[in-house]
């Protein structure tokens, strides 16, 4: 007999209702893949007001993921070892070039593409989280949820930090951890964390490990479906804004 | 999609909606007496309507009221607009200006902590001030205040001039950069319904919008 750990992933995204009388496109994005036993999600909030941020927060999470998952131990080794500068330089530059590749992006500025970004990744035991702007990441392990990773804004309700802006690489957190038990994660665009954390208290929603629960032990298809319908019933009736969702779910099971 | 996986509303948490603190610092010296304080109380009122007319804003924007004539006093103190009866106005006294400015801008500093020490988001300040002459006051303090907070980003000022006396000039001390703006006649309801639309505008912006303001042509000249 012996141990077999289990990680799935699910995520989703939908409109906020303040775009239900202009047919606005999501600007959230979230995207997930596990690839040679190394799993990433991230998600991207496009700022509101700029032209092609939804388009910026599409392209930034399925660069993120391939860049992650593609060079996911060089990173690791230097995020743990203290040397995040480079990861995130590389991290950061590579995303921005991506956004330079985009159709307008010479005409209008990188700036219309501007977007927040958390990512979690993880292959075995080894686990990174990266985040810049608002959202935020929670951790659960044996079903008390934490969070992992607090977002960080400006002084008033409508600022934050995005990754198209200049000299933002101190406010780019990159951790690196080893697990020793299961943890799941859980990251959520600002527009979804109103519904999972109470600001007043910091007190965490039940949500948060009931849905990593759900996550651990069903397909992929039918937890994003399960997202999909939760964000648009119910978190999408305590916001205006787009509500994204994305799961890292971890689960030890006896073999 | 089985029922069993759908949440439920205790399942989740609520937070209050972003609050946007607003200071109305209104002039009621004797010479508004008249028309104009008239004008200024059927403004008054239409701004609370259609701000309550709004689902978000209803809820976002808190109103203070400062008024300056006889005495500086504050007759509405910051609260949830639904909460709140518009006092009645009247005409008497001097332009103590400066004075004003300055308790408007320590109640808004005072509301924004609440704010913070209750994990309520919330917008940057505004105060309003209208104006229909000079201030008989010292306003280089107040002045220095407003210079501070608007370059720390930490207050909008929106300085309203009425009628041919107003000192545009002093207003303009008191408006940290931002020019004032002289009122069309007696145009306060106008100026009142563009002063609601920009806070209803400015409580449904989410994270990350950049919020544009109505044009002003339609209470203002130049």
């Amino acid at each position: 007999m012996g141990n077999r750990l289990i990680r799935r992933l699910a995520f989703g995204a939908v409109a906020g209702r303040h775009k239900n009388n202009t047919k606005g496109a999501c600007q959230d994005a979230v995207f997930g893949k596990t690839i040679n036993g190394i799993s990433c999600i991230a998600l991207a909030d496009g700022a509101g007001s700029k032209l092609y941020s939804g388009t910026g927060a599409r392209k930034v999470v399925k660069k993120c993921v391939e860049i992650i998952v593609g060079n996911y131990d060089e990173i690791f080794e230097q995020v743990i070892n203290g040397r995040q500068d480079a990861s995130k330089k590389f991290i950061l530059e590579t995303l921005l070039n991506e956004l330079k590749s985009s159709r307008f992006a010479k005409r209008v500025g990188i700036q219309e593409y501007a977007c927040t970004l958390i990512f979690v990744a993880a292959k075995q035991d080894l686990l990174l989280l990266g985040h810049m702007g608002d959202g935020i990441a929670f951790s659960v392990e044996k079903g008390i949820s934490k969070v992992a990773s607090w977002p960080e804004n400006g002084e008033y309700a409508n600022e934050t930090y995005f990754i198209t802006n200049t000299n933002v690489q101190n406010k780019f957190r990159l951790s690196a951890d080893k697990l020793e038990v299961p943890r799941s994660i859980l990251i959520a665009s600002d527009g979804a964390a109103i519904s999972l954390i109470r600001n007043s208290d910091n007190k965490i929603a039940p949500a948060v490990a009931k849905l990593c629960e759900w996550t651990s032990t069903r397909s992929r298809k039918e937890m994003n479906e399960v997202l999909h319908t939760n964000l648009q019933g119910m978190f999408s009736e305590n916001t205006l804004d787009d509500c994204s969702i994305g799961i890292m779910a971890d689960l030890r099971t006896e073999i | 999609m089985n029922n069993e996986l759908m949440l439920h509303q205790e399942e989740l948490v609520e937070n209050p909606s972003a609050r946007l603190p607003v200071c109305l610092v209104l002039d009621t010296s004797a010479s508004m007496s008249g028309q104009p304080i008239n004008e200024l109380q059927e403004g008054v009122s239409i701004f609370f309507s259609n701000v309550l007319e709004d689902e978000i804003a209803k809820y976002s924007a808190e109103v203070a009221i400062v008024t300056f004539g006889e005495k500086v006093e504050m007759p509405l103190d910051f609260a949830p607009i639904s909460n709140q009866q518009i006092p009645k106005f009247s005409a008497k006294g001097l332009t103590p200006m400066g004075e004003a400015v300055e308790k408007a801008v320590k109640l808004l500093n005072l509301r924004k902590d609440e704010y913070r020490h209750a994990g309520v988001d919330s917008f940057k300040p505004w105060l309003v001030l209208m104006t229909d002459g000079a201030p008989t006051d010292d306003i280089t303090e107040a002045s220095k205040t407003v210079e501070i907070h608007t370059n720390e980003n930490k207050l909008a000022v929106f300085a309203i001039g009425v009628g041919k006396n107003a000192a545009m000039d002093k207003l303009a001390l008191l408006s940290g950069g931002r020019a004032p703006m002289k009122l069309k006649g007696l145009e306060f309801s106008k100026f009142f319904s563009w002063l609601s639309a920009s806070i209803t505008r400015i409580s449904h912006s989410t994270p990350t919008d950049d919020v544009e303001l109505d044009p002003v042509s339609s209470w203002a000249t130049v």
